[in-house]
């Protein structure tokens, strides 16, 4: 793993404890995403990466299953740190959000049956949808301008929806559909 | 409250973990296919209202996992959950980036990524639906997802300032 480093870079800066606390920044700054934030940590902050090989390890962090922050610090840990490097990564992006999220879990069931409380979650439950709603939207814009994309998109649309398929099913069948047809008919 | 749960929980989510595509937003609808209708360990605004909270809160989307799991299996579920969602997905990566040699812009890349993003969008869209019916405000309900929607995508408001129009809302209706 330490051949996947790049050649240039002093590897004296990026100890275990480096990446741990790097993560544990980027997972507590983020607010309805943590990408932006991991931009700024990695590239600018800590100089990690450069420019180019941070939006190279972010498409192979896309690409593969897993929440695309988590594998940004398991592919960064491993290349600089190897396996030590990956769980420093990953416990720093994690445990920190995670003892909050724990708190948040507990005021929340002390106090979820306060009347007007449970307005107020009624409303923002809604606004939560529209945000995911939002990023739906967002998502949409940027596909590839392709009647296959959009029956596919629709197609997945409709089973999670309408029919409650269990999600594994809906992948593996749709999955290898939008594969081949990026591949007959890239946009 | 029911501690049991947290097993079969984190064993769907550790299952999700390995088809994942999208992040934790994509897995949505059969979180809440499998906790809500299935099982019925929360109600549809309880998981909706969760989902909101964990949107609110700094970390990453996954962590939503532990929010949920909390509340019907207590502790020990706020911790399987996420490391149900978490470990399978990343003992793939990590095994792939011991075989990964740098690769540039590999055509195969291009294909994976136009290939999924419209399951991607699918199931995101799909999971604001489930959400918004989950919310259980009737027609205001659908109002405010549906404003929300259109101000996320097209202005720049921080989307705290969305939840927090959300609440307003809430409160006032």
């Amino acid at each position: 793993m330490e051949n996947a480093a790049p050649a240039l870079r002093p590897p004296r800066a990026i100890t275990c404890r480096s990446l741990a606390w790097g993560f544990a920044r980027i997972g507590l700054s983020g607010i309805g995403g943590v990408l932006p934030y991991a931009h700024h940590t990695i590239v600018e902050d800590e100089g990690w990466l450069t420019d180019r090989e941070f939006t190279e390890v972010l498409s192979i962090a896309q690409i593969l299953p897993g929440p695309n922050i988590a594998n940004v610090a398991i592919l960064l840990g491993t290349r600089f740190r190897g396996t030590a490097g990956a769980a420093a990564a990953l416990g720093g992006l994690f445990v920190p959000p995670l003892l909050i999220f724990i708190a948040i879990a507990m005021l929340y069931r002390q106090f979820a049956d306060i009347a007007w409380l449970k307005r107020v979650f009624v409303g923002i439950a809604a606004a939560a949808a529209g945000l995911i709603l939002g990023m739906g939207l967002k998502l949409a814009v940027a596909l590839p301008r392709k009647l296959w994309a959009v029956a596919i998109a629709l197609a997945a649309l409709g089973v999670a929806v309408v029919m409650h398929v269990p999600l594994p099913w809906v992948v593996l069948a749709l999955a290898p559909v939008g594969l081949a047809c990026a591949w007959k008919w890239p946009a | 409250m029911n501690p049991e749960a947290a097993w079969p929980f984190a064993a769907h989510l550790a299952v999700l973990s390995i088809v994942s595509v999208g992040g934790a937003h994509a897995m949505l609808p059969d979180i809440y296919r499998f906790v809500v209708t299935e099982h019925g360990w929360l109600g549809g605004q309880e998981f909706a209202t969760l989902v909101a909270l964990s949107q609110a809160a700094p970390g990453p989307n996954v962590l939503v996992t532990a929010l949920l799991g909390y509340q019907f299996g207590g502790l020990l579920a706020a911790i399987v959950a996420p490391v149900a969602f978490i470990l399978p997905s990343s003992i793939a990566v990590y095994a792939f980036a011991h075989l990964h040699v740098r690769s540039g812009d590999a055509p195969w890349k291009r294909i994976a990524m136009q290939g999924l993003a419209p399951l991607t969008v699918g199931l995101v869209i799909a999971s604001g639906i489930v959400l918004a019916q989950g919310a259980g405000a009737g027609v205001a309900g659908y109002a405010v997802a549906a404003a929300v929607a259109l101000a996320s995508a097209f202005t720049r408001l921080h989307p705290l300032v969305l939840i927090g129009a959300g609440a307003a809302a809430g409160f006032l209706l």
